[in-house]
């Protein structure tokens, strides 16, 4: 276990090594890692699926998709909550000397709530149009790494992160399709107001 | 203590939200959500919004704060984007039925759902559904 926690203390570090050396990285790594830039990608890509669609058949599967996606993101946010209720990780920010582009948070480290969120809403995409996810998956990964690189992450909080996340994306997913027809009649309102 | 961002964030998620209803309206189709007639006028419109939002946003002040100072935590991002959204898909709505007033108005019929917004401006197509379900505009 030690050894363990030690190699996740070494990639932390090492990676953080590459902060300050490369102006553009930098900015780039700003932007990326910010707590708003990847989820409102990811919410602007949900509303295009929304409307996307060559037939009325495959417009209403993304639409329900995109449902299994926010009700996912949701859930995913409760069950890091109810986790951080029993668990809690120092951050890397805190137990190293690291360089940090975001801020010093100070709730748990485990399990990340970034990846948490972002591979829920990804994997509940995935489900219904393996297409459409591509872009989300990459966001997810591309936030997950960056948070890891400024030190506010240790790699297992958010590969255990993501694993949360696709789990209840899976689940809520299954259990949409468990309560089908409401999904259906949600989207048949939506439908009548001329909106799905 | 939450506050200075709200504003802000909210009119992000506003103005590109108008801007991805425009690139989206000229991408499938949807005239009904479009301010202009020609697509890739409202393609550019809608690009620039989108990029115009996020570049003011993050230039205009340092957006990296924690959430116990000036920043949104989850629930309120996830709150204010519903807000923002909302009010950027009602205004989206009414301005393209205000520049296409007579788009649709002399149909009799329209298809269902958001291929209505192909054939006819929003306005025309709520009127129909009204009088579908016998609203007083049925009666006349």
């Amino acid at each position: 276990m030690d050894a363990f926690l030690q190699l996740d203390a070494d990639i932390v570090t090492w990676l953080n090594q590459g902060i300050g050396r490369v102006y553009l990285l930098d900015r780039i790594t700003y932007l990326v890692v910010s707590d708003y830039f990847v989820p409102l990608m990811m919410c602007f890509w949900g509303l295009g699926v929304w409307f996307h669609g060559e037939n009325l058949a495959e417009r209403i599967n993304n639409q329900k998709a995109v449902l299994a996606a926010a009700i996912s993101l949701g859930f995913a946010n409760l069950a890091v909550l109810l986790t951080n209720q029993a668990v809690f990780r120092e951050r890397p920010i805190t137990q190293y000397d690291l360089v940090n582009l975001l801020y010093a948070p100070t709730d748990s480290s485990f399990p990340a709530n970034p990846a948490t969120v972002a591979f829920a809403f990804a994997t509940a995409i995935w489900w219904r149009n393996r297409r459409a996810s591509v872009v989300p998956f990459l966001l997810a990964a591309l936030w997950s790494v960056t948070r890891v690189y400024n030190g506010l992450f240790f790699p297992s909080d958010v590969i255990v992160g993501a694993l949360i996340g696709i789990t209840v994306a899976c689940i809520f997913t299954w259990g949409l399709r468990m309560i089908e027809p409401i999904p259906t009649r949600v989207i048949r309102g939506a439908r009548l107001l001329h909106l799905a | 203590m939450t506050g200075s961002f709200i504003l802000d964030y909210y009119l992000l998620v506003f103005f590109a939200s108008v801007g991805v209803f425009q690139v989206i309206g000229a991408l499938h189709g949807f005239r009904g959500m479009m301010f202009f007639n020609h697509r890739s006028a409202s393609i550019l419109l809608g690009l620039a919004l989108l990029a115009g939002a996020f570049t003011w946003f993050f230039l205009s002040t340092p957006r990296n704060v924690s959430d116990s100072a000036l920043g949104l935590n989850g629930n309120e991002q996830f709150a204010y984007f519903f807000a923002g959204f909302g009010t950027g898909l009602a205004f989206t709505l009414v301005v393209a039925s205000l520049r296409q007033w007579k788009f649709g108005a002399e149909r009799s019929t329209l298809a269902t759902g958001l291929d209505a917004l192909r054939e006819s401006n929003y306005f025309w197509a709520i009127y129909r559904l009204a009088r579908r379900f016998g609203g007083p505009s049925a009666r006349d």
